[in-house]
């Protein structure tokens, strides 16, 4: 009898688990349309900025005018920005986030660099700060509290960089977040924010039409103009990647709960299928003793 | 007649995308229109009416970067 009642009570501990995960993935289901409409009809904009900041910086360099975000300093700080969600139970999606962050961190310290982590998201900011205690080239700070909306943690990440540019010059920055492109698949993307000029290539629509029509007439005073567009740029990207993490992280909650929710389903079946085998013999076995004991009068 | 290809867009989204003839911008020293061929142009832009064609929008201030082809206007927030 008692070892009916601990199935019973695991069956029972199972279904209230389903019910939890598919609750979760029903959540994950309604924020993530919402984070997927705010992230792809952010691209157009960023697109825009991306590709005026890459022809500008190009043309600054190809002119030969010197800026410290495009000619950097070596020996300044090479900044890496690791996005990851604030809260876990969405599958993987943290761990290959980090994975790469941690490979691109690791390659920036060979190279004798001082490198320093801004982690925006809690999981993140967990995992690289238990390695910096291995590495002593790098440094790992969070940015702004789990609840900022993406507007207030672009707002912050561009406070820090310029902080920091003041005070040790910008070696490079990376931004490793996960851009979403459904809600099975998110793709771990690395992108070269500074130096400015990176990946302007020779082919490239907005190089091109710098060769064939001149250099760009900038009004109001050119140097004040370009360095607010680099931040505003910087910002800007920031803040389209926190949009794709975030779509990126519902999408993976929302997985990750169905396969939790399913798995529970198939336990819940196998457990019962087995409740309900001993039920049966125990009930046989009773039937027998009474037979038997009946028999024997 | 050769037409610019303009696109409007803010941090949230893409407002306009659209071929026309002529865009006025509020540049910071003063509205100015650009049309199709216009020579390469960077500059920021402060508060005020950009006009696409025929229709109006309000914006805040933002940045535009124009060339022969195309203009590509990045603010920061639209009011239709």
């Amino acid at each position: 009898m008692s070892q009916l009642k601990v199935l019973r009570n695991r069956i029972g501990s199972v279904r209230s688990t389903r019910k939890i995960t598919s609750a979760m993935k029903m959540v994950a289901a309604a924020r993530l349309r919402r984070a997927q409409n705010a992230a792809v009809d952010a691209r157009a904009h960023v697109e825009s900025v991306r590709a005026s900041m890459r022809s500008l910086a190009h043309e600054r360099k190809s002119l030969q005018q010197p800026h410290p975000l495009i000619d950097c300093p070596s020996q300044g700080a090479h900044v890496v920005i690791c996005m990851t969600s604030a809260r876990g139970l969405c599958g993987s999606f943290n761990a290959n986030i980090l994975r790469t962050a941690k490979k691109v961190i690791l390659a920036k310290g060979e190279q004798k660099a001082s490198v320093w982590v801004l982690c925006v998201g809690n999981k993140g900011y967990q995992s690289l700060s238990a390695m910096a205690r291995l590495y002593p080239f790098m440094a790992v700070e969070k940015i702004g509290g789990d609840k900022d909306t993406p507007e207030e943690a672009s707002q912050a990440l561009e406070a820090r960089l310029r902080d920091i540019m003041a005070n040790k010059g910008l070696g490079s920055v990376q931004l490793i977040f996960a851009e979403f492109r459904s809600a099975i698949a998110q793709v771990v993307t690395s992108h070269v924010l500074v130096p400015l000029d990176d990946g302007a290539q020779e082919d490239d629509e907005s190089v091109t039409s710098l060769k064939r029509d001149g250099v760009h007439l900038i009004e109001a005073d050119e140097d004040s103009v370009f360095d607010d567009f680099a931040f505003y740029s910087i910002r800007r990207r920031c803040y389209h990647a926190l949009l794709e993490t975030l779509a990126s992280e519902h999408g993976a909650r929302m997985t990750a709960m169905d396969s939790a929710t399913r798995n529970a389903g198939d336990m819940m079946s196998k457990l019962t299928l087995q409740y309900n085998r001993r039920r049966q013999a125990m009930i046989t076995r009773e039937l027998i003793e009474i037979i038997s004991g009946a028999e024997a009068l | 007649m050769t037409t610019l290809s303009c696109r409007l867009t803010t941090p949230q989204q893409c407002v306009v995308e659209d071929n026309v003839d002529s865009v006025v911008l509020p540049g910071v020293d003063g509205d100015f229109a650009v049309m199709a061929g216009h020579s390469l142009l960077f500059t920021p832009l402060r508060q005020g009416v950009i006009r696409i064609g025929h229709k109006s929008y309000t914006i805040s201030r933002g940045y535009a970067h124009v060339s022969a082809t195309a203009c590509r206007i990045m603010v920061e927030s639209v009011d239709a």
